[in-house]
């Protein structure tokens, strides 16, 4: 009896509120060697304005409302709210529902995106211009309670906006 | 027993209430622990005075470390950054002057908890070491262009060897044996050494690891970066072999196709181009004709023209090359791809390209330019050695040592110069036979002098700004 109270009162103390950091949370790793080159293109003989007027413009055509723009620095942040149900998901839970019981499914997310121009150079007259894009996003349940947050990394995502970036840069160059 | 019963539910009642305090407490709002040691841990200071180069560098370590930004501001010094990734963490740094050097200070919050180890700040400070020192544009070179990624040789030609991306993809950490091998050897570079003391602290042990992290990023930058050289392959650790003994055997069994009496099966040579076009708008700015170096790897076909900066990657299958242009110069150049003929006395590509999504197309010629121009020779008189004056003489592509190439182009007194991809550019003003020049580079600027050697060596020294110093040479290519 009293070992199983000692447990208890030893599990209560350790539990408190301690959060683990992972171990490497801040260290550069190969892999985000990868990231970066999923995430950034290089683009030539344009400014940085330029780009950053075409990147409000598609991340505007994604629908989403800048809440971010520092020129003097190169950001553009922009973030949309959207449904998230996964029908696959929804199945499951009619399915569990059936059986008594009710899971909560994905419902609303909100995802941001935010995009950072790099010069190159230090010229003053440098016109390459290194464009990394990043898009995180959280996802929440039926019951309002975050259930998922994470990164963005699908490299059809970043192709698409690319795409996007570079015929709106060769529209714009071309006028 | 009753009592202790009660003691006990009275002990959990007071850990679950304390355990995690989510009402109003004026300790965590004005929460201080040790400050002062802490904020040592947080903040480090930086020998410069260009405030937005540490605060884009900061962006972008934190893009680096998987962050997002959500805010940056210029005046106040500040970026704000996201990382989600099951959990949630915050990062804001501030970046202040302080007589003539730039403090960083860093504060970093998991979850609901502000950081207080040491660790993740020193992890945090020795990635935007790197981001400030290194060659960004190493960086830039190693990015991937839609042309190769979705482009003809990987997908088409499931046999040809691994392009030059996917031999550097391999790992960094396979490059820490050459850089150890460097120090053994004493032929490190000597710049980086340096910044390998400073990224240490002044600790001569812990120089050696610093360095070995450092070059290994850089030697791994460059080789995904540009075709891998025979020498990067060769010297490469073993993970990379393969790919290069692979790359030999394809070649030879492409080298065989009847070879006609005229020039080398090999097309590694200069190649002048003629170039026409449907849109007066793509190529407007190349004239009629321009010149290539192409060189042959293997049935891999890689090409550049310095002027304006194009690269061509290509494979070839007996007398057929499918190339691509990488898009560097979007504005002319998206997504050209075509066919080239070889001729049989191999003097001639004959094709046309086009720009899928565009309709434009046009020819692209090519015809050799070695055996009839004999520009590259004529540029030295016999025995390599220079005569005559300088001027004129300087156009041409150099090695810079250990590191990559280095063109230079001179009209009258005054040269121009970069290094492949424009990492490191120079203006100069030839005097006699020395030069003295003014160089820009991704993260860092400065002034230097060269003197010209008899066999048109440059050599010389280079200061930077506001830090770093060291040597320069330059070897004569051709």
């Amino acid at each position: 009896m009293m070992a199983i109270r000692c447990f208890i009162l030893a599990a209560l103390l350790l539990s408190g509120c301690a959060t683990t950091i992972p171990q490497d949370v801040l260290k550069l790793s190969p892999s985000s060697l990868a990231q970066r080159q999923l995430q950034s293109r290089v683009y030539e003989d344009v400014t940085e304005q330029q780009i950053l007027s075409a990147s409000v413009g598609i991340i505007q055509d994604l629908g989403a409302r800048i809440t971010e723009s520092e020129t003097d620095l190169g950001l553009i942040v922009g973030e949309k709210m959207r449904d998230a149900t996964d029908p696959s998901q929804v199945v499951g839970a009619i399915f569990l529902a059936m059986l008594g019981s009710s899971t909560p499914i994905d419902k609303h997310q909100k995802i941001k995106f935010s995009l950072v121009t790099t010069p190159v150079s230090t010229r003053p007259d440098n016109t390459r211009w290194l464009v990394r894009l990043t898009i995180q996003r959280i996802i929440w349940n039926t019951q309002n309670r975050v259930s998922r947050i994470e990164a963005v990394a699908d490299p059809e995502i970043f192709q698409g906006f690319f795409e996007k970036l570079d015929k709106s840069l060769f529209l714009e160059k071309q006028s | 027993m009753k009592r202790s019963n009660r003691l006990f539910l009275l002990a959990c009642c007071a850990l679950l209430a304390a355990g995690c305090t989510t009402g109003y407490s004026k300790k965590e709002v004005l929460d201080a622990g040790s400050q002062v040691e802490l904020r040592s841990y947080q903040t480090r200071t930086y020998e410069t005075t260009d405030k937005i180069r540490v605060l884009r560098s900061v962006m972008a370590t934190l893009q680096d470390l998987g962050f997002v930004i959500d805010k940056a501001d210029d005046v106040v010094g500040v970026v704000s950054a996201t990382k989600l990734n099951g959990y949630a963490m915050s990062m804001t740094i501030s970046v202040r002057p302080n007589g003539g050097q730039m403090v960083v200070r860093a504060n970093a919050q998991y979850n609901l908890k502000a950081i207080e180890q040491p660790g993740p700040y020193q992890d945090f400070f020795s990635a935007l070491d790197k981001g400030l020192f290194l060659d960004r544009n190493m960086l830039a070179e190693d990015l991937p262009t839609q042309n190769l990624a979705t482009g003809g040789a990987a997908a088409a030609t499931p046999a040809s060897p691994p392009t030059a991306s996917a031999v550097g993809a391999g790992s960094v950490f396979d490059y820490y044996g050459e850089a150890e091998e460097e120090i053994n050897a004493q032929s490190y570079d000597k710049d980086l050494w340096a910044r390998a003391l400073v990224a240490a602290e002044g600790d001569e042990q812990k120089r050696k690891a610093r360095y070995i992290e450092l070059r290994a990023e850089q030697l791994f930058m460059a080789d995904g970066g540009s075709a891998a050289s025979p020498a990067a392959a060769a010297t490469a650790s073993s993970s990379i072999k393969p790919a290069a003994s692979n790359r030999t055997q394809v070649g030879a069994s492409v080298a065989k196709p009847a070879a006609a009496p005229g020039f080398s099966d090999d097309l590694t040579g200069t190649w002048v181009a003629e170039i026409s076009t449907n849109r007066e708008k793509v190529f407007k700015n190349i004239g009629p004709t321009i010149e290539f170096s192409l060189e042959q790897s293997g049935n891999r076909i890689t090409g550049s023209n310095r002027e304006y900066n194009l690269k061509i990657g290509g494979t070839r299958d007996g007398d057929e090359i499918e190339f691509w242009v990488e898009p560097h110069r979007m504005n002319y150049f998206q997504n050209q791809e075509g066919t080239w003929k070889i001729s049989p006395d191999r003097a001639k590509l004959t094709g046309n390209w086009r720009i899928a999504n565009m309709a434009a197309n046009g020819q692209w010629n090519m015809t050799r330019a070695g055996a009839h121009t004999a520009a590259g020779s004529a540029r030295r008189s016999e025995g390599g050695r220079l005569t005559g004056t300088y001027y004129s003489k300087m156009t041409g592509s150099y090695n810079r040592s250990n590191v990559g190439s280095f063109y230079i182009e001179q009209k009258g007194d005054q040269i121009t110069g970069r290094s492949e991809g424009k990492g490191w550019e120079i203006e100069g003003k030839i005097s006699g036979s020395t030069v003295e020049f003014k160089w820009y580079g991704y993260s860092n600027k400065g002034k230097g002098k060269f003197s010209i050697d008899e066999y048109g060596n440059l050599s010389g020294d280079y200061h930077g700004d506001s830090w770093g110093q060291g040597e320069w040479k330059l070897t004569r290519v051709n």
